[in-house]
This record gives structure tokens, sequence and C-alpha cells, in this order.
């Protein structure tokens, strides 16, 4: 079992347990849809890729299901200015993605940790600096390293080799999960952080009820 | 300008957590490891690290105890042979009758030989698949079933195993006995040149990654192959190199990579190499013409029991945390029935509250 389907088993029982709620509620999910996601993405990747081109083909749980995920969330910002951050945040996290990649040694011995960890904290980091909240650091961290794989790919065409890419296979899967879910852990926790500083004792002004936000009514 | 800052706050970032690597990032260097005396025991192309193992010609086993990177030098100290484990991973027997296939895929594209390739590391045509494909034609006339994928995995970067993983997966489907992944070494060539039978060949290294759970079997899975090399062809198998990372190996009990030569010798003695290696395998995986010992029979069962270990902990977390959560074992019992009757629209757990 690779360590990204054990990620998601995890993340899969933690919301079961009710931990996460307030993650899930920034990302506009609820526990039901969340699972759902967890679930699909596990069992797509099992699934045998699917070929589009003799030299391109994708995983589903790796690429297809992380990519509506992504779309879910992206169509569902607020506002055209953070959707507009998301893709920016995204590009910046494939570009950082794909020059790490140039820049660390060709064996595995040579790095402190496991490469994927690298990416994943890389662009889980990328991510919460540019994304500014959850949705677009999981967009930021998925989408981003589905782009430097993408520009990897295209680098080597470029110079006349006929390989194969398949977005989201094996140890792409790891990557994307490892990404995804380090960004949103990352901007929870800062975040989670920052509010309490700034809101102190007093309870959170807005809550999550039937997939929206509600302003509390201020306790007397 | 809020923006540029933000850029030059995530690269700061990104540059401190690539820092220790990008300070060894020198995939040229060679190390040469010593004992205490100072007698030079190998060299490798790559860092040495305190804790990865050395297993020499002699069957003399070493683990390095002092690295110094400026120098490139490394100290290794004796250590003792755990005989009784490795006799006892080494014991499983391979079912009788089974089909007989070894996979084999090359994770670094582009290695080449120097004076038959023109360059050491070539994007199209690298010498390394010409060793391969000699290693499966060399085993098919043995009557095993060989598989080598000439899938790239380029660039010859920090993401090759990555990419090469896939393949390996896929190569892992067919039920093979061995998945080798094929490579070149690039230390000097007098490393490497050896005469066996009167032919003047290459040498091959075995190299085990011990970051992996599976990294006790593949080592003695490499301690085999070199017993039966040092039997049938002493000096054909250099030395077994145990080294961090995992190339792959956690898939595959016996999933090992072997470098045939290195990049200054000629391709024709590596190719010489194959068809003794070939015979090796042979005799490790299916007793050969003598005797049966190991076998694809051991990698099946670490996997379940890989499998068992991360399901519990999982579990034991999940409890932990609904203790933690709700205060009691009842409590969590009976949030875990409300959660999944929920979830489940009550299929499990009992019906949700209205």
């Amino acid at each position: 079992m690779t360590i990204g389907s054990i990620l998601l088993l995890l993340t899969g029982l933690l919301v079961l347990f009710g931990a996460g709620q307030r993650a899930l509620d920034r990302l506009r999910l609820t526990d039901r849809q969340a699972l759902l996601f967890i679930a699909l993405i596990i069992a797509g990747g099992f699934l045998p890729d699917i070929p589009v081109t003799p030299r391109f083909s994708f995983n589903i749980g790796g690429a297809l299901i992380p990519l509506i995920l992504c779309v879910y969330l992206w169509v569902g910002a607020d506002t055209a200015a953070e959707q507009a951050r998301c893709l920016l945040a995204a590009l910046v996290t494939g570009a950082a993605v794909f020059t790490i990649g140039r820049l660390l040694p060709d064996e595995p011995e040579a790095m402190p940790f496991d490469v994927n960890y690298l990416y994943g904290i890389a662009a889980g980091l990328i991510g919460w600096v540019f994304g500014r909240s959850r949705r677009g650091a999981f967009i930021a961290g998925t989408l981003g390293v589905m782009l430097a794989n993408v520009a990897s790919a295209a680098m080597v065409w470029a110079r006349g080799a006929e390989q194969r890419l398949v977005l989201g296979g094996a140890g792409g899967f790891d990557v994307i999960v490892i990404s995804g879910l380090l960004a949103v852990l990352l901007c929870e926790l800062t975040g989670e952080i920052a509010e309490r500083i700034v809101r102190g004792d007093r309870p959170p002004e807005r809550a999550f009820r039937d997939g929206e936000f509600v302003r509390r009514e201020a306790r007397r | 300008m809020r923006g540029l800052a933000r850029v030059a706050a995530a690269l700061m970032l990104c540059l401190v957590l690539c820092a220790p690597a990008l300070a060894e990032n020198d995939g040229d260097a060679v190390y040469t490891l010593t004992d205490r005396s100072g007698r030079v025991l190998t060299q490798r192309a790559g860092r040495m690290y305190v804790g990865d193992g050395y297993i020499a010609g002699d069957d003399a086993e070493y683990r390095v105890v002092a690295v110094n990177d400026e120098a490139r030098t490394a100290v290794a100290e004796p250590v003792a042979t755990d005989a009784a484990a490795f006799a006892a991973l080494a014991a499983e027997k391979k079912d009788a009758g089974g089909k007989k296939l070894v996979c084999m895929y090359s994770t670094h594209s582009d290695e080449s030989y120097v004076p038959d390739d023109g360059d050491s590391s070539k994007w199209k045509g690298a010498g390394i698949y010409d060793v391969g494909d000699r290693l499966k034609a060399a085993l098919e006339e043995r009557g095993i079933d060989a598989v080598y994928s000439h899938e790239t995995f380029l660039p010859h970067d920090a993401d090759a195993y990555t990419r090469s993983r896939r393949t390996a997966e896929e190569l892992l489907k067919k039920g093979p006995d061995a998945l080798l992944d094929i490579h070149r070494d690039a230390v000097p060539a007098e490393q490497y040149e050896t005469e066996v039978d009167g032919e003047d060949i290459s040498k091959v290294r075995l190299f085990v990654g011990r970051s992996n759970q599976n990294a006790a079997e593949n080592r003695a899975f490499a301690r085999q192959l070199k017993t039966a090399a040092d039997e049938l062809y002493p000096g054909l198998v250099k030395d077994i190199f145990i080294g961090k990372g995992n190339y792959n190996q956690e898939l595959y009990p016996h999933a090992l990579l072997l470098e045939f030569g290195t990049h200054e010798i000629e391709k024709a003695k590596a190719e010489a190499a194959t068809a003794y290696m070939a015979e090796v395998l042979d005799r490790v995986l299916y007793g050969g013409a003598a005797k049966a010992e190991g076998g694809a029979g051991a990698a099946k069962a670490p996997v379940a029991k890989g499998i068992g270990w991360t399901l519990g902990l999982a579990l034991l977390a999940a409890a932990v945390y609904a203790l933690a959560a709700t205060g009691s074992p009842g409590g969590a019992w009976k949030k875990l029935r409300e959660r999944a009757g929920e979830l489940t629209g009550g299929l499990l757990g009992g019906r949700p509250r209205k």
C-alpha cells in the first residue's frame, strides 16, 4: 500500500470521527462529499490508466478525480479575484516543483527524505502562501504538481525522446495526494493559529450550515 | 509588491527545504570507502552515509561509521553477519512447476558506455538497453521468460525513480520471480574489470536500498545471488552496497538494482557478464541444474504483513483519537455508530436521528 493511499485512509478515518471539520467547512465540502472523493481517489488509483494518445495517459484516482475536485472547488470560489489567485498559485507551484526537480541530486540516497514529501511540502508551502485559503492551497498543491509533470514531459518530448507521460500514475499518485493534503493541512494550522490570535476567546462569527456560511448571532 | 514578497517567501522556504539535498548535488562525486587502517574497500559514484552497509567480494560485512564530504571518503567498520536471519529468509522454497519469469527495466534510461556509445549519457539509443537486452536473451536461452521494458524515464534526475515506479508496478502485475533494475556505475573502469572463464568481462555490483520495509528480504536475495556467483564464477559479483534510499525496492522483496560495469568500460564486457549473471539468477531462483534455494515464495508474505501493520496502526490512531474526543470507550463507540449511521443512511450503525 502506497503512502498516498495510507494518508487518504487516515484522512478518511479522521473525517469519519469528525476531525478536520473546520478544514472541510472552509473547503465547502460536507463529510459525505469528502469521503466520496477519498474513496474515489483510492479506488481510481487501482484502475488501469486511461490512454489519450500513445504518449499521454492519465490515472483516474491520481489525476482525474483530483482534477474534478479542483474544478469543483475553483468554481465555488467566492470572487473572480480568488479564482485568479488559485490559478496563479498553481502556476507558481508548478514552476517551483519543476525547478526543484532539476536542482535536486539524481540519486535517492543524496536526498534527506523521499522526494515525494519534498514536492508535497514545497507545493503545500507555496499553495498556502499564494492561495491564502484552504481551497487555493489544495488547488495549487494538486494542480501545480500536475503542471510540473506536464512541463517535464514536454521538455523530454522537445528533445525528441518518445516517452510516456502518465499523469497521476504510481509514484505521481503519491506526490499529488501528499501535495493536496499537506497544502490544506498547512493552511489549516497556520490559519487557525492566526484566527485564534485575532479572535482571542470569542466564538467564531460564522458557521457552516447546509452548504453555506452563515453569520452566527452574537451571544448575550 | 506584496505578490513579489510572497514569491520571495515561498522560494526561500523551498530553498531551505532543499538545502540539505542541494549541498550534496554532485552526481559525479566518487566516494572512497576504507577501513580503519585506511585500506580501500571500494568506491561508488554517489554520496555515502553513516549507516550504509557494504558486503565485500570476500563476504566480509561492513557498516559506514564516518563520512568526510570534503575529502569524499568514508570509513567502515566490520560487523558480524547475521547468518541466522539470512538463512531464515533464504529458506523459503519456490513452488515447483510454476512459470519462470524475470522482469527488468532501466530507471536511468540514458546510461551509456563511453568507449562504444561515445557518451556516458544518451537520450536516444542508450547503451544500457543493449546490456539489458543481452541479459533478457541469456535468461530466455535458459528457459526463463524475461520481460525487459524499454520505457524511458528521462531526464536522469531526482524524479527518475518516481517515473519508473509505474513501470515497476506494471511489471509486478505479471507475477515475476525477480524484478531487476539494470544500471551501470560511474566509477573508474578498473574497479569493474575482471576475467571469468578466460573471458574479459565486467563485474556486477548488487545494490540494495536500505530505506524500505523489504530491505532485509532484498538484502537476503542479493546475498543469495552473490553466494551462488562466488560458487559458480568467482569475481563476477563485485560486491553488495546497501545504501540510503528505496530505489522502488519496497515494492517487492525480490527487487534488486544491478550495476553492469561502469561508464568507462567497454560495453562488450558488460554484455559478456549477462550470460554468467543469467546462470546465477537461474541457480538462485529456480535451482538451475542443481538445487533450489530461495525463490518467489519469499516474495509474498511480507506484503500482507505490511498491509496488516498499516491497517492496525490506522485503527489504533483512530481509536486513540475517538477516545480523546469523547472521553470514554462507550462514548467513542456511540459516536462511531452515530457517524456511520449518518454517512450510510442507517445501513451501518443504526438509523440517523432526524
